[in-house]
């Protein structure tokens, strides 16, 4: 019975939306599609009102050409938007239907739906959308949507998509406003040459636009981070503006953007904190150092409050008070951060607020100074000379080091009432997450007869402990079977003992005995044994003709397997591969062979020293990849004497 | 069951119950308890134990309503150990399909120091398309491990008389299962409880009630296994109205009823204009002439492919005049374009419903309409099923998961100037083992003294075997296809370049008709061989891809159930390089199979010839029967191991 292809399962799910291609001729690979949009425009209207407040309103169109009756599914659209922030309005959408004789029939559609659309992993928001579905879609029909959105809160509008779906053969994007209204703007992921970009004067105007052409889908790989990561954009914010001779500032920099942040965190209401005091108090007590007591408050943070994001309106940015999401045992990011804050305050602990944009983000609030640079919340600290990020979202994070997807990134951290500073988040180093695995094999007859030891540190065991600590001892033992499996799939575990699953700080152990049947295979007078049970990165060739984007790692890592195998009695090597090694700074390995009193040591490791292979690297990688498949092939063999 | 009207039975309940008075309700008497105790449980193995799970279902006269309606009630006491449990507990949602309001809602949380009532539940609300697809939700504040989470609801909601059901089992430990019926004593249900769930007892002594209830103390986790049919397997209860006194004899939300009522429904609002458009779509399909398959066919793939189907709660999306010029439906439009082609048409049809036998299968010795999930045609001149609403399935091919299972066939009867739709349970059969094939061809070539290894893989697949991906492979971009016939292939993750691949009858209108066809062929110099000193181990197993093993001997629970009935062949041909000899051929040699009734149900057989230097080995593994008691469990889990054990076989290629 064969293995259902997780590939393929993958496929189905995403595709519609999420695989495409890249073909240097742009029209012969649009033939290839089900749809081409013909053009997405955009026009946004900003204006200063009578009040001295910012309207800023966009008409979206969209005109959409079906090549066949695939597109058909397609059809079933819809609006998102957030309740709050934004308003839709003049929805117009219909279907030129192509008939039989060549001839287009406009069919309108009337029956609109608004409902609740939430985002993943949020349990609650204002996300709502409005569905419709575009009739007599077929091949030659056209589709076209057009609506008018208007923004409530200036900093959150702002960016453009310049591709889609589909192909788009005309993207444009244009901002008609006043000579009082500053606008800054950015390109990302789209060469500049490539997109046209005029700026005029009519009348009392200024129009802006920018129009690009030919435009492949989205695509999304392997090891890919995100929309923004993928998709050609453009960044748009107001800097600043007139009003009765007086310059408002929106967001022309950071210190704009820490102004508007930081009174999120100025009037948040605190009642009575009793309770949570007599709480730090006793989570502190017996803690000698500060870093001690901060570790503890931490844990106790991460271990007790759950995740829960309820994010609507305002919600979105603002904590709530400590004392509510101490009583509520759950909350987000932002309300765990001020509690950590608030609970470190109480133990005389200084620690600081800040915003931070996790890698699905590819710009720094330097680059972009708006909304669009951030997602995320931590709490940071400083004992001595080190910066420590404390995210409590991760239950299972160490003190001391950042979690996975803030390394590398810029934090903004809020010091005090117009007061911050731009701090960068370090990368750990791959020596803090190792795994190293040592097995100790005998040969009985057929049978490969072992005992292990392995070792998980750093983020390495993070993932571990966060299953192994919820299981039962049947269910665990199913998991480190699976974990701990080798040679194939006749690995069975006889003992397994684990240590230091709760304790955060030090390195997950694990020890075990197992055998594994029809893996070493042996003739009258010789046995094979491949001392490569574990094949790491067995499946780490990067086809270079379809990825086309940096593939990107959680972390940083070093992977050690040594298997040290008994000369079987009355037996002697008869033949011992050769070591190997690869060298490269970002990536590396090396294999190794010895002998040692009755005994053969294989060892090898595996470095990535990097978080983002990119794309000039694959070759190179794939060097790295052929060495380690060579040396995979070879056995050692044992003669009999 | 959202696509069967409600039927006329309500109004009949509502004359006959209204003129009685309201009695005390159950929902007024029961609470929890006021004082509760923080109770010490002995289960700390589990990450969860249920305490409580009372639910109650109460039929009363609504005064506000002035008609039956419906108090649902749930009361749940969960206590969390881990912090796993304390995620998944401390928030709950409930479906509010039929819900018209709240009645009550509260929720506690209890500690070994304190009890925390919640005071302002901050219940949240999803918004669907329409109320099937809408809940409501809240999150629990104060959850710690070792908490017990104790809420109470009541729901007021329209009446399911024509069948409901409640599952008692799940992947927890439940002490303390409770379901009850309340109703007027003039109601009488049928019950049915499954899989060891105690039978309903129906308690007269209240006045002016009838009263079905069961309790169990304890009822254990049941955890999912592979091949093995899970929620069918759980304790479970099913309830339909039964008869209202005293017209014993007048049996309600009968089979007899729906069959009726959805035949004139299907059959209503045929106008002149309708018909004349599907006159039309008639002759452009140039269905004169053709036969019963080919002008099923032909409807199947013209509806399938060029009407959307769209569920936005638009009556326009069951009206025949719209569907066609708009070319969107929901369900139930599609079903009547269907019927209205085949009876304008003459196709000999039947179509009816059926339940996912994956989540329960259909019981013919109980009737309910909450079995009728999913729509179906038959058409007996060909003996063939076609499932409606599937846009990715064609004649021949339902989904699987209503095969092997019960459904409610209907048939449009003639009868003097009327019609009637008289309807029959039947079984629907699955497909037999060699409709669903898997071939393997390989051939494989070592260059030189193994400084390669030349392979060339054909693969040809039928039937459920090309569901996955025959009806979608033209949807795969160019540039993913090679990532995908690499998966196919077995090559994956194989440091194998495929140098060239072809595929045959991968488009749309080959599925199902034509076999699948892949072959690719590449090179390598380090996959499926080894080197072991003047030797090389050559991994012929691996060639066939990696196989689904069951070697785990933990005690089984549940017995087997199969996805569909099924036949690999896999052929494997190599030459062996000048100079070399392969001592251990015999190791190839497998036989095993096991028979019910003198019949082969399964087995696993691999043979080799050797003909000079050529040796060819033949596979053949098959599945013809899909249920097996669990007494044949470890016979079926001898012939998943067989293949698994093939996967490692290995050849010795000795020089000299």
């Amino acid at each position: 019975m064969n293995e259902r292809s997780s590939v393929l399962l993958l496929i189905c799910l995403v595709m519609p939306v999420f695989f495409s291609f890249t073909a240097p001729d742009w029209k012969e690979a649009v033939k290839k599609e089900n749809g081409l949009i013909e053009e997405q425009r955009q026009d946004v209207k900003i204006f200063v009102n009578q009040q001295g407040n910012l309207e800023i309103i966009s008409r979206v169109n969209e005109t959409t050409l079906h090549f066949n009756d695939k597109s058909k599914m397609y059809s079933e659209q819809s609006i998102g938007f957030s309740e709050t922030f934004t308003e839709v309005a003049d929805i117009q959408a219909y279907t030129y239907s192509l008939s039989d004789k060549g001839k287009y029939k406009k069919i309108t559609v009337d029956n609109f739906i608004v409902s609740d659309s939430r985002s993943d992993g949020i349990f609650y928001d204002d996300h709502k959308k409005v569905s419709f579905v575009f009739p007599s879609v077929k091949a030659g029909s056209k589709t076209v949507l057009s609506y008018t959105k208007k923004y409530k809160e200036p900093r959150l509008w702002g960016y453009f998509l310049f591709s889609s779906y589909f192909p788009v053969a005309n993207s444009t994007f244009t901002v008609t406003t006043t000579d009082d209204v500053a606008l800054k703007y950015v390109l990302y992921g789209i060469d500049s040459s490539k997109v046209q970009f005029s700026k005029e004067k009519k009348g009392p105007n200024v129009v802006y636009s920018w129009k690009a052409e030919q435009l492949s889908k989205i695509t999304f790989g392997r090891g890919s981070e995100g929309i923004l990561n993928a998709a050609p954009h453009l960044i748009i914010y107001v800097d600043s503006y007139q009003f009765n001779g007086q310059k408002q500032n929106i967001l022309g920099d950071v210190t704009d953007l820490h102004d508007w942040y930081q009174n999120f965190l100025n009037d948040i209401e605190e009642d009575s904190v009793e309770k949570l005091e007599g709480m730090v108090n006793s989570i502190v007590e017996g803690k000698s150092t500060e870093l001690e007591k901060v570790e503890a408050i931490y844990h106790w943070v991460q271990q007790n409050i759950k995740y829960i994001a309820i994010e609507d309106g305002l919600g979105g940015f603002r904590p709530r008070s400590a004392n509510t999401v101490f009583n509520r045992r759950y909350g987000d990011c932002k309300d765990m951060s001020y509690l950590l804050h608030n609970m470190l305050n109480i133990a005389d602990i200084p620690s600081n607020i800040a915003w931070i944009g996790t890698k699905s983000i590819p710009y720094t609030h330097r680059e972009v100074p708006t909304p669009m640079a951030d997602n995320h919340m931590i709490c940071t600290y400083i004992n001595g000379d080190q910066y420590y990020f404390l995210d409590a979202t991760d239950q299972h994070n160490t003190l001391g080091m950042p979690t996975t997807h803030i390394q590398g990134r810029e934090a903004l951290v809020h010091k005090g009432t117009s007061n911050f500073e731009l701090i960068d988040v370090p990368v750990v180093p791959p020596e803090q997450n190792q795994k190293i695995d040592s097995v100790f094999l005998s040969i009985d007859e057929k049978h490969l007869k072992g005992n292990g030891k392995v070792i998980y540190s750093g983020y390495n065991r993070i993932p571990l402990t966060n299953n192994l600590e919820n299981m039962n001892e049947r269910d665990k033992k199913e998991f480190l079977n699976a974990i701990l499996n080798k040679g194939n799939n006749k690995f069975m575990l006889s003992n397994v003992m684990t240590k230091y699953v709760n304790e955060k700080d030090l390195e997950l152990e694990i020890d075990y005995t197992f055998s594994i049947d029809d893996y070493i295979f042996s003739t009258t007078d010789e046995i094979f044994v491949n001392a490569h049970l574990v094949k790491e990165l067995e499946k780490g060739i990067i086809d270079i003709q379809t990825t086309k984007k940096d593939i990107h790692y959680p972390y940083k890592s070093i992977s050690s397997n040594v298997v040290s195998i008994e000369i079987p009695e009355n037996f002697v090597i008869s033949y011992l591969p050769e070591s190997i090694a690869y060298e490269g700074s970002d990536f590396s390995f090396s294999i190794n062979y010895t002998k040692d009193q009755g005994r053969v040591i294989m060892s090898q490791n595996i470095v990535i020293n990097t978080i983002k292979l990119s794309t000039t690297q694959f070759d190179a990688w794939n060097l790295m990849i052929k060495g380690l498949f060579t040396a995979y092939k070879e056995s050692i063999v044992f003669k009999k004497i | 069951m959202k696509y069967i009207i409600q039927t006329t039975a309500a109004i009949i309940l509502t004359v006959c119950i209204q003129t009685f008075g309201s009695p005390q309700l159950f929902f007024d008497e029961y609470d929890w308890s006021y004082e509760p105790q923080f109770e010490e449980i002995k289960h700390s193995d589990h990450g969860a134990v249920f305490l409580k799970d009372m639910k109650a279902v109460e039929f009363y006269f609504d005064s506000e309503y002035n008609t039956l309606m419906q108090l649902y009630t749930v009361h749940t006491k969960i206590q969390v150990n881990t912090h796993e449990a304390v995620e998944i507990y401390n928030k709950h949602y409930m479906p509010m399909s039929r819900v018209v309001g709240i009645e009550d809602l509260r929720v506690r949380v209890i500690t070994a120091d304190e009890i925390r009532e919640i005071d302002e539940i901050d219940l949240k609300d999803f918004q669907g398309n329409d109320s099937y697809s809408s809940y409501k939700f809240f999150a629990i504040e104060g959850v710690e491990t070792g908490s017990q989470i104790e809420y109470i609801y009541t729901f007021k909601m329209l009446p399911q008389l024509e069948g409901g059901r409640e599952f008692f089992q799940s992947d927890e430990l439940k002490l303390n299962s409770e379901f009850h019926i309340f109703c007027e004593d003039k109601m009488y249900f049928n019950t049915k409880s499954y899989n060891g769930l105690g039978a309903l007892v129906l308690d007269t002594t209240i006045a002016g009630k009838n009263h079905y209830y069961t309790i169990m103390d304890h009822i254990e986790p049941l955890k999912q296994e592979l091949y093995a049919p899970y929620t069918n397997s759980l304790m479970r209860v099913e309830y339909k109205l039964d008869h209202i006194k005293p017209a014993t004899e007048v049996k309600l939300y009968t089979y007899e009823q729906l069959s009726n009522q959805l035949n004139s429904y299907l059959r209503s609002g045929l106008s002149k204009k309708s018909t004349k458009a599907l006159k039309k779509l008639s002759k452009d399909l140039k269905l004169d002439g053709l036969n019963e398959m080919e002008k099923v066919r032909a409807v199947e793939n013209y509806i399938k492919t060029s009407i959307a189907i769209s569920d936005t709660g638009d009556d326009e999306l069951e009206q025949l005049e719209s569907i066609i010029e708009k070319q969107v439906a929901n369900e139930r439009g599609i079903i009547k374009l269907f019927v209205s082609f085949f009876d304008l048409n003459e196709v000999e049809y039947y179509y009816g419903l059926t339940s996912d036998r994956t989540r329960v299968v259909m019981d013919p010795e109980f009737e309910s309409y909450s079995f009728l999930e999913n729509y179906f045609f038959y058409f007996p001149a060909i003996n063939k099923y076609m499932a409606p609403t599937e846009t990715l399935y064609r004649l021949g091919f339902i989904p699987f998961t209503w095969c092997n299972n019960y459904g409610l066939f209907i048939k449009n009867m003639k009868l003097g100037e009327t019609t009637a739709g008289i309807g029959e349970v039947r079984f629907i059969e699955p497909l037999l083992y060699h409709e669903n094939q898997d071939i393997l061809n390989i051939k494989l070539d070592f260059g030189g003294e193994f400084e390669e290894m030349n392979i060339d893989i054909q693969r040809t697949l039928t039937g459920y075997n090309a569901t996955y991906i025959q009806p979608i492979f033209e949807l795969i971009p160019q540039s993913e296809t090679k990532i995908v016939v690499t998966e196919l292939l077995n090559l994956t993750g194989k440091d194998v370049e495929l140098k060239d691949f072809s595929l045959k009858n991968a488009s749309l209108d080959s599925f199902y008709l034509k076999p699948f066809i892949l072959q690719g062929s590449g090179t390598t110099n380090s996959s499926f061989y080894n080197k072991a000193g003047n030797s090389y181990l050559f991994k012929i197993g691996e060639v066939i891809g990696e196989q689904v093993e069951m070697y785990q001997q933990d005690e089984r629970k549940l017995p087997v159930e199969n996805e569909f009935n099924r036949k690999y062949s896999r052929t494997i041909r190599f030459e062996i390089p000048e100079g070399y000899t392969v001592r251990n051929l015999k190791d190839l040699e497998v036989d095993v199979s096991f028979e019910d009734a003198g019949k082969e149900t399964m087995g696993f057989h691999s043979a080799y010839e050797m003909e000079g230097s050529t040796v060819t080995v033949t596979i053949r593994e098959f599945y013809k029967q899909l249920d097996f008691p669990l007494e044949k469990f470890k016979e079926f889990r001898e012939i998943i191991n067989a293949a698994a054990d093939f996967n490692k076989k290995v050849l010795i290629f000795e020089k000299g």
